[in-house]
């Protein structure tokens, strides 16, 4: 229950600083995926399942704001969150390397994911210009930030993982 | 949480939100108001924290700004100063040309030709976060008789129309968005055309000016206002102006530029046009 608390609270929270904060700094004109961050740090520490959901809920709330259409970003957000659980099962990840890597992976799908749903088919500009103006950057800032976060998320995980078992112990 | 994981699948749990995904996107291909409904509820939770943070962001922003620019400000501040002086001579010799107009246009009986519309202000608050779209969120909505397709102005131009209304805020999809087609025309002559938002075009603070006719009197510098023919953009708000302009491959059609008279990064406040286009004719 506490689990679900704080995931929520940390998804209110990515969405709101990416959408109301970074995108009021100006002199940046670009903004990093928070909730992409999220969704992909816990699929990783936590599993498939934990990755999913956060991603499933992270994309409704893009799609109910943003989105043309309902379940596009909640599909791709979901799919990264759960390939992240796979990955996460399949390697041990120790380093802070290993996550990066994977940061811009997912991001980079992401980004395309976007682009072949809901621009290459509207008739927009050539691929190379997207890439270069909105994808590349985006990706870098990801990147940068996934740097930061990831430690704190993953132990922060750690902290709900004691506080589970604390109050676990008090029911025996 | 753990115990369901291990009933469940979470192979089964994700093929199950997949699902889910698919009829969503169904459902609000068929329908728009679902959306609008659960938009409306999760926009009026959110809004107060979203302002202060917009602020929040807005301020360091700012201040980042202030710091960087203030040399290039004051030299800037020169030069606006002596544009002042020459536009204010330019003004009051206008102010007679339109005084000695209004006499003539009473005479032709044509006063009311481009009505002053009612407006209400509003705040941005919040920025499409997707890099991909460009529509802004603001802080007034249906509580304030905020409707779908009001137009909405700033700075003397056209920002966009608005797309989405939720109790106290708006989404509207400004006209740099590449989904916004704008029906326009030239002041003078009145010859159509179409203004495209473009994300590539507008790196360099430019829209594409197309589908006019080879032989339309539009030319550059000429000044695009919204058209007649627009189905929900009211006639006569100032776009901006022509540029570029030449003849299309198939020599039927030219196409060129056009240079918004608003400067859309750096969007506080907004006036949104409480006519809608369909009440305004009536």
């Amino acid at each position: 229950m506490k689990r679900i608390l704080i995931y929520a609270a940390l998804i209110l929270a990515a969405f709101m600083l990416q959408n109301n904060f970074f995108a009021a700094i100006k002199w940046i004109d670009c903004t990093p995926n928070l909730l992409l961050i999220l969704t992909f740090s816990f699929g990783l520490i936590r599993g498939r399942l934990d990755g999913m959901l956060i991603g499933f809920v992270c994309g409704l709330f893009t799609d109910f704001f943003f989105g043309a259409k309902l379940g596009l970003y909640a599909l791709i957000y979901m799919a990264i969150g759960f390939a992240n659980g796979v990955i996460g099962n399949l390697f041990y990840v120790e380093s802070l390397t290993f996550p990066v890597v994977l940061a811009v992976i997912s991001d980079f799908l992401f980004n395309l994911y976007v682009y072949f749903t809901g621009f290459m088919l509207q008739g927009a500009s050539g691929f190379g210009y997207y890439l270069a103006h909105i994808i590349l950057p985006e990706t870098v800032y990801t990147l940068l930030l996934t740097l930061l976060l990831y430690k704190p998320l993953s132990r922060l995980n750690e902290w709900i993982v004691s506080l589970e078992k604390r109050s676990a112990k008090k029911f025996v | 949480m753990n115990k369901k994981g291990s009933q469940l699948q979470p192979k089964h749990v994700f093929l199950i939100l997949v699902i889910v995904c698919v009829l969503l996107l169904i459902l609000s291909s068929v329908s728009t108001k679902i959306n609008s409904a659960v938009r409306s509820t999760i926009n009026t939770v959110l809004m107060p924290m979203q302002k202060g943070l917009n602020s929040i962001g807005g301020f360091i922003s700012d201040k980042a700004e202030n710091l960087a620019d203030i040399e290039k400000l004051a030299a800037r501040n020169e030069e606006l100063e002596e544009e002042l002086a020459f536009l204010r001579m330019e003004a009051a010799k206008y102010q007679l040309q339109e005084n000695e107009l209004n006499q003539y246009k009473e005479l032709l009986d044509m006063k009311d030709e481009y009505p002053d519309y009612p407006t209400i202000g509003a705040h941005v608050i919040g920025e499409n976060s997707t890099n991909w779209n460009k529509t802004i969120l603001i802080d007034r909505g249906s509580a304030d008789g905020i409707e779908v397709d009001m137009n909405v102005i700033s700075q003397g131009g056209l920002v966009g129309i608005v797309t989405s209304v939720y109790t106290n805020s708006a989404t509207v999809r400004t006209i740099i968005d590449h989904d916004c087609r704008v029906g326009a025309m030239a002041v003078i002559s009145q010859d159509s055309c179409i203004v495209r938002g473009d994300l590539e075009v507008y790196q360099e603070g430019n829209l594409i000016l197309e589908k006019m006719d080879k032989n339309a009197d539009i030319y550059d510098d000429y000044k695009i206002v919204t058209g007649n023919k627009s189905s929900v953009f009211l006639p006569g708000i100032l776009i901006g102006y022509a540029k570029n302009i030449t003849e299309d491959p198939n020599s039927l059609t030219k196409s060129g530029l056009l240079t918004p008279i608003v400067d859309f990064s750096h969007l506080d406040s907004v006036l949104v046009i409480t006519t809608l286009k369909e009440n305004g004719q009536e």
